[in-house]
């Protein structure tokens, strides 16, 4: 008892004291940046997961049985491992105001449960709806499931939740009961591990979900919270696949009186969403609705209870940062639906926020980029619900020259509101690609408004039918044929001269083309004389124009004297061996990561190249500031790959600037080692015991040696980035036919370190 | 014609220099090796091994290795070995005809290897590490010495001669602490040239002993395995 009053004394005392100091932070979201880490750096973050695991098995009882304690080690090495890489994944951060605030509210509902230690969450920048208990007391939410949120309430109920999970220590059980059913089934089934194995581990969670539920609802109901959160939690949880907003979607925010969409590029019907026929059969959480029974059943308790007891303000504060994070998450992922129609609904509530339409246009702009270079994704609209589908469908619509203009529109329409270096940096990176479609540059766009006639033609092309009572396919001017750049390939006759027989589409999709090309060089008349916009122009022309040929070429990634530091991330090693049941060998590939992080470091040294290396070894816990350059850097590396290194405007441009200027380096290397050992099938062996048979006898002791040995393979590999424009400056990449030998590997790390040298010495 | 040679001479003088100064990782930096090697063959033609002749053969030497490319190196090796050879004289050597098999000779080897490695063409290992391969060229010279029965005096030299080889080596290359390089290796050679006996005098003993010497020595290259033990600077 007088534990407990203790406990309620010390919350009440912290959330006095500390409560405005900590959640009442002024965020600038007209300049918004990712969520950061601060304080001191938890051991978690830090440790190595190898020690992380023996400290975990020092502690399995030995009066457990043998099985038992086996299943648990194994569980304990794969949860070390796979927490540890989630951790230093760099989208989990600590003690940032999201976090601060969610750890206030595990500190009110901690007196109300019987957990022996009040757990820490941490927040995973995600925009998924999620949030997980670990075995060891963390909790992790994503932003993505605050963003949907509505009420703290509604997060006390989740939390409540995952601390039944971490209480009853769920996560640990479902590995065992998994892996015993699985060795019966081996047994029964002669190793086949059926469909059916599978959907009743998901019983096992479905039961722990609902077992979840239940207590959770228990400790819930004994706060001074509403219990009818918990049935508004459930609600945001269906809605999950949906966007934190449902606001209307008006194609009219990506036009202008000279830039008209036609009007078969706009969807004028949304397809319902999938929630409302959701089926559990085949998920390992159970169907919302049950859930909810299940808890009516218990009987809703206080239901005129608070919905805000810590701060309503923070939460607010929170809610509103994860959508923020949820536009450049989105951004980052390259998801250009859900990254613009999260902030357009922000921008209907935050009209004048320059953040947004900055992201937005980096969208756009990306968008268009990764139209140039064919990366975007194949039916982008019948992956989201709501509204959303129509900015899905729009962007499928668009294509490489409707996408630069659009980008290189919006860009300016942002940067005439708001005067700045990014923006205007973007503008003349979007200038670079209308250059791509638009030979003439500027000068193929006319300073003229955009006829009445041609919009009343493209709001016409409404079905393919209309069209083709109108018009036949020998209207089609030839010499306007030929420019068949606008027609999608699939539809270009296979051999010139032959004609395919037109399809209704294809006629519909050529009118619209050449139709919108035609009104495309009406898009800028507003501002086409404008100084602003004519100088940006003229600036961004040496971005990427040869200067003795005058013509457009890619940026250049060479090193230039930001070049002479270069900045190592934290590098990749993986060790995975095809003949084990469990493939990846956990500890050997963080010994071997810890190995090549040293060799790094000793390589660079000694091919005397300025370096700084971010890596979690070399990290101090008071470090804090380099944890959160990794992180931000780790985003950008992934961006990047996701672009094929074909975007030079990033989702976080400003940050990786002063990431750049701190640093004193534009360029950043990712290191790695992957180690494979190959599982050897009967084939190879009948082919090398025919071999034996064959060959004369001098060669069976090659033969022999190739049936006994193992068949490995250790690549060795190396890229450099320029942070400016996202390009590769140099690879390499080396195979070695054997074990990963640390003599080998220092000795390609070094020869990597003499490529990165000659880079630098070329550029003198 | 003097010209020529001339030129030929100052060619090689610049391209081995170039060779030798080229930029080219090495380990570390570390381009030259030298080490203390030791070999072992099996005896093949010994099959009864009589005392003091063994089943195997040794050999001990030491070699310098030089990278000249990412991943050639070029290597000179001197290597010594004793063998000891039962010669069955037949009717050849008349004066001792009733001793037969009894007769034992030592033969001393010298073998001056000279071989160019490159680390093996599947993977990429860099020289000097990891698996290789050699081409290599040895030329020989050895000494006769009549090891058992002493008949003409303890250091009397029967015979000596040279010969020339031609040969491959297979072997795997290790770093310890950055300085000490560990090599095991296996290697066959084939005898390609049968230098004209020293002091040859025609007699059918010379004659003999120089066949006998020959295949003894191409016994010994069939298949010899070496460590190595070096230090990289």
């Amino acid at each position: 008892m007088i534990k407990r009053i203790t406990k309620h004394f010390s919350v009440l005392l912290f959330l006095l004291v500390c409560g405005n100091t900590l959640f009442g932070q002024e965020i600038d979201f007209n300049n918004y940046s990712t969520i950061t880490s601060s304080g001191t750096l938890p051991d978690e973050f830090s440790s190595s997961s190898t020690k992380k695991y023996y400290t975990r098995k020092d502690r399995i009882s030995k009066k457990e049985a043998r099985k038992i304690r086996k299943l648990k080690g194994e569980f304990y090495l794969e949860s070390a491992f796979a927490i540890d890489d989630l951790l230093k994944s760099g989208r989990v951060v600590y003690n940032d105001t999201i976090g601060r605030y969610l750890n206030s509210i595990v500190a009110y509902l901690y007196p109300f449960t019987d957990l022996e230690k009040q757990p820490t969450v941490y927040v995973i920048k995600s925009n998924y709806a999620n949030a997980f208990a670990t075995d060891d007391g963390q909790l992790l939410v994503t932003t993505g499931l605050i963003a949907r949120l509505n009420t703290e309430a509604e997060l006390a109920f989740v939390l409540c939740h995952e601390m039944v999970h971490f209480k009853k220590k769920h996560s640990i059980d479902i590995f065992i009961q998994k892996k015993v059913r699985t060795s019966k089934d081996y047994g029964e089934n002669g190793g086949y591990e059926s469909t059916l194995t599978f959907l009743s581990n998901a019983v096992y969670s479905k039961e722990k979900e609902f077992e979840a539920d239940k207590l959770g609802y228990a400790t819930f109901s004994r706060t001074k919270y509403s219990s009818k959160n918990v049935l508004q939690a459930f609600e945001v949880l269906r809605r999950s696949s949906l966007p934190f907003d449902s606001t209307f979607f008006d194609i009219s925010f990506f036009e202008t009186k000279n830039l008209v969409w036609p009007k078969s590029y706009i969807l004028s019907k949304v397809s319902k969403p999938r929630f409302e026929e959701e089926d559990d059969k085949n998920s390992t959480h159970p169907n919302i609705s049950k859930r909810v029974l299940a808890i009516t059943e218990i009987g809703l308790g206080n239901t005129i209870g608070e919905d805000f007891i810590v701060s309503e303000d923070a939460f607010l504060l929170s809610k509103k940062i994860s959508q923020f994070e949820f536009c450049r998450l989105a951004l980052l992922n390259a998801d250009f639906s859900s990254c613009i129609y999260a902030s357009y609904c922000l921008l209907k509530r935050y009209p004048d926020n320059k953040f947004l339409m900055t992201v937005i246009s980096k969208a756009l702009y990306s968008l268009s980029r990764s139209k140039k270079n064919r990366h975007e994704k194949e039916s982008d609209d019948k992956r989201f619900e709501g509204e959303q589908q129509k900015i899905g469908f729009f962007l499928n619509k668009l294509r490489e020259k409707d996408a630069a203009v659009l980008s290189t529109d919006f860009c300016w329409r942002t940067c005439s509101k708001y005067d700045d270096k990014e923006v205007n940096t973007l503008l003349q990176h979007s200038f670079y690609n209308v250059s791509l479609n638009f030979y003439e540059g500027l000068d193929a766009f006319y300073n003229a408004p955009l006829p009445d006639s041609i919009i009343n033609e493209l709001k016409d092309f409404t079905s393919g039918e209309t069209i083709l009572k109108d018009t036949s396919t020998s209207l089609i001017p030839k010499k306007t044929f030929l420019h068949v750049d606008l027609i999608t390939p699939k539809r270009i006759p296979n051999e010139i001269g032959i004609r395919k027989p037109f399809e209704k589409e294809d006629v519909e999709d050529f009118l619209v083309s050449s139709t919108l090309a035609n009104a495309l060089k009406y898009a800028f008349a507003e501002y086409i004389t404008d100084t602003g916009f004519a100088n940006s122009y003229s600036r961004s022309v040496p971005l990427f124009t040869s200067k003795k040929k005058g013509q457009i070429v890619e940026y250049n990634n060479r090193l230039d004297d930001s070049g002479k530091n270069i900045v190592f991330l934290s590098p990749l090693s993986l060790s995975i061996d095809a003949r084990k049941n469990k493939p990846l060998r956990l500890i050997a590939g963080e010994r071997d990561l810890f190995t090549l992080t040293s060799q790094i470091d000793f390589c660079a040294s000694a091919a005397k190249i300025s370096h700084t290396i971010l890596a979690e070894k070399n990290i101090g816990q008071k470090d804090i500031n380099s944890f959160n350059t990794l992180s931000i850097l780790k985003d950008w590396i992934g961006e990047s790959f996701m672009y094929e290194h074909q975007n030079p405007f990033p989702a976080d441009y400003s940050l990786l600037k002063n990431i750049s200027d701190t640093l004193n380096s534009s360029y950043v290397c990712l290191m790695g080692t992957v180690s494979f050992v190959e599982k050897k099938t009967e084939d190879y062996y009948q082919e090398n015991l025919v071999l034996g048979v064959v060959l004369p006898l001098v060669s069976w002791p090659f033969v022999l040696s190739n049936i006994i040995s193992k068949n490995q393979v250790t690549a060795h590999f190396m890229i450099l980035l320029d942070l400016k424009t996202g390009g590769v400056v140099t690879k390499d990449l080396r195979l070695i036919k054997a074990k990963n030998r640390k003599d080998v590997s220092k000795s390609t790390v070094y020869d990597f370190m003499l490529k990165i040298k000659k880079a630098q010495l070329e550029n003198q | 014609m003097r010209t020529l040679k001339i030129l030929l001479v100052f060619n090689l003088i610049i391209g081995s220099s170039f060779i030798l100064f080229a930029q080219v990782p090495g380990y570390m930096g570390k381009r030259t090796s030298v080490y203390i090697t030791s070999g072992i063959a099996p005896n093949f033609l010994n099959i009864d091994f009589v005392p003091p002749s063994t089943p195997f053969d040794i050999s001990y030497g030491l070699g310098i290795d030089h990278v000249v490319a990412k991943k050639i190196s070029v290597g000179l090796e001197y290597r010594r070995l004793n063998s000891f050879v039962p010669f069955d004289f037949d009717n050849t050597f008349e004066e001792v005809e009733n001793k037969g098999r009894d007769y034992y000779y030592a033969s001393k080897t010298n073998v001056l290897k000279f071989s160019v490695a490159s680390t093996t063409f599947k993977s990429d290992y860099l020289a000097p590490v990891g698996k290789y391969f050699s081409a290599n060229v040895l030329f020989l010279t050895y000494n006769v010495y009549d090891a058992k029965n002493h008949i003409f005096g303890d250091n009397y030299r029967f015979y000596r001669g040279g010969t020339m080889a031609t040969g491959l080596t297979f072997g795997n290359k290790y770093i310890l602490g950055d300085r000490l390089i560990f090599d095991y290796s296996i290697s066959s050679a084939y005898i390609i040239v049968d230098f004209e006996p020293a002091n040859s005098d025609g007699s059918s003993l010379r004659r003999e002993m120089f066949k006998s010497v020959n295949s003894r020595l191409q016994n010994y290259f069939i298949i010899n395995g070496s460590v190595s033990l070096g230090y990289l600077f």
